[in-house]
Parts: structure tokens; C-alpha cells; sequence
């Protein structure tokens, strides 16, 4: 070796190093280790995008569902989870109690059934206008509350009902 | 037959496009070894050559379609390979003194080696390894790799000049560690 002339004309000498012996192996492996995080690259973009699919489609169902009871009814329910439970309370509670009235085992007076049906349609449409009330007014404690009572005088009349005839039974 | 070779590499390098991992640990096969001294001279470590000039095959390997035919894939590659090696120094803080401290210029020709006749190839790259790292890098880059002082500069992202009297100094302290 002369000069740095020598060294660039013969610089292929210079490319004699060799790496570890075991390099082949793991270059081998780390192709395949690229080829499977291509892959779950992939899969990732995958998994966002049905993320992102499903998630706008429950958007849009929640958004939908939401419109659709704002424009129709509003019940106790939606109110909070507390108000909920009061309202299947009472729900059931009359339901019960319709029950209990239809399957007593005595002689009724027609009319004074005709009398009860009537007045609880009556206060089913006003709990249908207070829906809407309540629609207008989210969280208004005073149509919430008048609501609940609603559900109460229904129950009170059918005890009413339900014990006179019993007496009379 | 360079043609061939040419021809041999295109056919290699579409089927590394399409992720053929045969033709990919063939091309490595035809290459790690040039890039692996390229690397190790710019590292000075044999493990940490190996495994930035491994990840420097798989991340040609996932640029490939930047790849113009018109220059040599050889060439493309040992680029991707001295960036490679050049990052990693840069992360571990040991690179290049601020080359442009050495504004003026001497004479290239003023160091030829005369006096280190017939040193052994073995003994010249053992001094090459022995040189601090902004010498052994324009030294390498310039005398082996086959760059010009223009392709250095934007390389190493100095001036033209800067490289110049850079590899004018290196080959200088070259020169006194083989006379010593």
C-alpha cells in the first residue's frame, strides 16, 4: 500500500470483515418478525377502522333513538335511573292491582267498574300530557312530580275500588 | 457482466417489492458483507454494525418503491446503510466535533503516505478504527465508500470545505499511527 490512492483502488480488500456467524439466522428471523408485524399492522388498521364503524353506527343509532323519543315520549324514566325505579314501582304496582280488581271472586257493579276504567284513561291522558310537558321541560321537578302522583292516585282509586268491593263481596 | 448482474438484481428486487422474503434474504446475501464493513467503519462496534446494517436491509427492503433504477441498487443501498450507521452515532452524542471548526484548507496531496510503504491492508484498517470518529468518517466515506466531498457535505451535513480539511487531517493522524 503506496498512498490513499492505493487504498481506494484497492478498496475492496478493505471489505473482509466478516459479521457474527450466526447472522444469516438472524436476518432470516428478523424478516419473518417483519413480516408478521406488517401483518398486524394491518390488522390494527383493520381493527380501527371496524372501531370506527361500529362506533358511528352506534352513534348514529343513539342519535336516531334519541331524536325518535324526543319527538314521541318522554317517561319518568328517562329522567334519571332513581325516577326509573319509581316509576316500574308503580307501574307494576297498578298492574298488580288491575289484576287483583279483574280476578276478584265477587258480584261487581258494572258501572262502578265502568267509573274506575274511566278514570284511570283519564289520568293516562293527563300523564300523556305531562309527558309532553315534561318533553318541553327536561328535569321540571314540579311535572315529575305531579307525574308521580299521577301513578299514586291511580293506585288509591283501585284500593278504593278493590276494598269496597271486598266488603261488599 | 454487469448486464447480468443487472438483470439477475432486477428480477430479485421486484420480487422484494411484492415481499418475497426469498429474494430478500437473497439480495442480503449479495450485499451484507460490503454493508457490514461500511457500517463497521463508521460504528467501530462488530455487534452494533450488524444489527444497524441488518435494519438498514429491512428498512430498504420497505422503502423499495423509492428506489430509482437508474442509480445502482448497490449504491441506494450502502446510502440507507451510512445514514443508518450515521443515526446511530448521532443518538449516542460521540459524533463529529463540530466540523466546520477547520475553515482552512491544506493541500490534500500533502500527505500522501510515503513513508508508511507496503503497510498491510490488515494494519491500515486496524489505524482507520483507531481514528477519533469525525476522521474515521470522512476517511471512510471518501477513500472506501467512494463519496465526493459534495455528497460528504450533505451527508454529514457540513460544508464541502469542512470535509475537505477534515479528511486532510485524518489522513494525517492515519499517517502517525501506521509510522508509530
Amino acid at each position: 500500500m503506496d498512498d490513499f490512492k492505493n487504498i481506494t483502488e484497492n478498496k475492496f480488500l478493505f471489505d473482509s470483515e466478516e459479521p457474527n456467524d450466526d447472522h444469516f439466522d438472524k436476518f432470516a428471523e428478523k424478516l419473518k418478525k417483519q413480516k408478521k408485524t406488517l401483518f398486524s399492522m394491518y390488522t390494527r388498521v383493520a381493527a380501527v377502522a371496524l372501531i370506527l364503524i361500529v362506533s358511528s353506527v352506534f352513534l348514529k343509532t343513539v342519535v336516531f333513538t334519541e331524536t325518535i323519543q324526543n319527538e314521541t315520549i318522554v317517561s319518568l324514566g328517562d329522567v334519571s335511573n332513581e325516577y326509573k325505579e319509581v316509576e316500574i314501582f308503580y307501574k307494576s304496582d297498578v298492574e298488580t292491582k288491575l289484576v287483583e280488581l279483574e280476578t276478584l271472586d265477587c258480584r261487581v257493579d258494572d258501572s262502578q267498574i265502568k267509573m274506575v276504567f274511566d278514570e284511570l284513561d283519564d289520568l293516562g291522558d293527563n300523564y300523556k300530557l305531562l309527558q309532553k310537558d315534561l318533553q318541553n321541560n327536561i328535569g321540571d321537578e314540579r311535572i315529575i312530580h305531579a307525574m308521580i302522583s299521577n301513578y299514586q292516585v291511580r293506585v288509591e282509586i283501585l284500593d278504593q275500588v278493590i276494598n269496597r268491593i271486598k266488603e261488599n263481596c | 457482466m454487469g448486464n447480468t448482474e443487472y438483470h439477475i438484481h432486477k428480477l430479485l428486487i421486484d420480487k422484494c417489492r411484492k415481499g418475497d422474503q426469498k429474494a430478500q434474504f437473497e439480495i442480503y446475501r449479495l450485499y451484507y458483507k460490503a454493508m457490514f464493513n461500511t457500517c463497521l467503519r463508521i460504528v467501530n462496534d462488530r455487534a452494533e454494525a450488524e444489527d444497524l446494517m441488518q435494519e438498514a436491509f429491512l428498512g430498504a427492503f420497505e422503502k423499495l418503491d423509492s428506489y430509482n433504477a437508474n442509480a445502482s441498487f448497490g449504491a441506494w443501498l450502502k446510502r440507507i446503510v451510512v445514514n443508518k450507521a450515521l443515526d446511530s452515532l448521532k443518538k449516542k452524542k460521540l459524533l463529529l466535533d463540530k466540523l466546520d471548526d477547520y475553515p482552512h484548507i491544506i493541500n490534500d496531496e500533502d500527505f500522501d503516505i510515503e513513508k508508511g510503504k507496503s503497510k498491510s491492508v490488515e494494519q491500515i484498517k486496524k489505524a482507520i478504527l483507531q481514528l477519533p470518529d469525525g476522521y474515521r468518517i470522512v476517511l471512510s466515506l471518501y477513500l472506501l465508500e467512494g463519496y465526493d466531498h459534495d455528497e460528504i457535505a450533505e451527508i454529514l451535513n457540513i460544508t464541502a470545505s469542512g470535509s475537505r480539511s477534515q479528511l486532510t487531517r485524518a489522513k494525517k493522524k492515519l499517517q502517525n499511527l501506521l509510522e508509530n
